[in-house]
């Protein structure tokens, strides 16, 4: 099982947006109607788009600005977007979420003796895992991470096994 | 098909229709502006008068603007609706004898809780979505740190998933997995 981004985010700020935009629209036609001084006087409105003409400046920067925030939400809908959940082996249809996997592999790195912070960066055929250490000496550290970190891989079972490389820096003590 | 990923469809599927509604008013614009397209004359202003519309003018521009509003409002709420959708199940041999009627997602609650138990779980949501021809379980199960997802899927594959088959009385019952992994750890048993 694989899980794409929802565009959620893109989806909220344009909602807001033409929310906001029909709240305004609604308001001043409603206090025309009635006959209240408007939120937004329309005779200046109106005035300024009489006076500009299609060859102005003003109108050509409206049309690229449109054309611009038209391709980021065609763009927001069209892309993929980096899979929030990673297919699994096996049956029935799994996957695992990938924040999560992120931090179960540091937890698992995390856990072995002498590491004391560890960082991961998942990619699609490798994941990196940096871990610092308090030890002066870090002899069979790196294999150890290393080993704990495929460990876990092995029992969640991604459908494409990454590679693991482990680096090791050592803490300075002050 | 039931889609196990609302809203993605909606979003993606609106923010389309959005982006090109821009991206073609923004290229006729700049057409017209660089004289390209003569639909509109590019000297004209870009609206005719000062005047203010009739006041029929005004009450449509109302209700429009009130109707989008309340759309907009509608997929607000959306992004709130993660779930797949459930239905409630009809079972009818006989008419004559009555019908019977199991809200679908009601009837995963004991599953969801034996799921619950099993070792190495943390927590378990369960859905059972689609109609009773094609129905669809989605499940999300959080697992613990020292909990090993292969034999929990092991065990729902063979114990609790044909339990719940023959319980619900279907021949298939296609099901999803997302495992999340919580660092706590579990409780040892042994």
């Amino acid at each position: 099982m694989k899980r794409r981004p929802r565009r959620s985010t893109a989806a909220t700020l344009t909602a807001l947006v033409v929310l906001a935009g029909c709240v305004l629209v609604t308001v001043v036609a409603v206090q025309l109607i009635i006959g209240e001084r408007p939120w937004v006087s329309y005779p200046a409105v109106a005035g300024a788009l009489n006076r500009t003409q299609w060859t102005n400046w003003w109108t050509a920067f409206g049309a690229i600005a449109a054309v611009v925030l038209g391709l980021c939400l065609l763009l927001a809908a069209i892309l993929p977007g980096k899979r929030t959940v990673l297919p699994l082996h096996g049956a029935p249809d799994s996957g695992a979420s990938r924040a999560s996997y992120r931090s179960t592999l540091r937890a698992a790195a995390t856990s072995v003796d002498g590491v004391s912070a560890a960082k991961v960066r998942l990619g699609r055929r490798r994941v990196r895992v940096r871990v610092q250490t308090h030890r002066s000496r870090e002899d069979g550290l790196t294999e150890a991470v290393r080993a704990a970190v495929t460990h876990r891989l092995d029992e969640i079972g991604p459908v494409a096994p990454p590679a693991v490389r482990v680096a090791v820096s050592a803490m300075r003590s002050t | 098909m039931t889609s196990l990923n609302r809203p993605a469809r909606l979003n993606r599927g609106l923010l389309a229709v959005l982006g090109v509604l821009l991206v073609a008013a923004g290229v006729l614009a700049f057409a017209t502006h660089s004289r390209w397209l003569t639909l509109l004359d590019p000297a004209s202003p870009l609206v005719p008068g000062t005047a203010l519309p009739p006041t029929w003018v005004l009450y449509v521009v109302a209700v429009v603007a009130v109707v989008l509003g309340l759309l907009c409002l509608r997929w607000l709420l959306a992004q709130f609706a993660r779930r797949p959708k459930t239905q409630t199940w009809h079972y009818e041999t006989d008419p004559a004898l009555g019908h019977t009627e199991l809200a679908a997602d009601a009837a995963v609650a004991p599953f969801t809780e034996e799921l619950r138990a099993t070792e190495g779980v943390h927590a378990a949501h369960a859905t059972l979505a689609g109609p009773r021809t094609s129905p669809a379980l989605a499940l999300v199960v959080t697992v613990d740190q020292d909990g090993d997802p292969r034999r929990i899927r092991e065990r729902l594959t063979e114990e609790s998933l044909p339990r719940l088959r023959q319980a619900l009385d279907l021949d298939d019952l296609p099901a999803t997995i997302e495992f999340r992994f919580s660092t706590a750890r579990g409780a040892r048993t042994h």
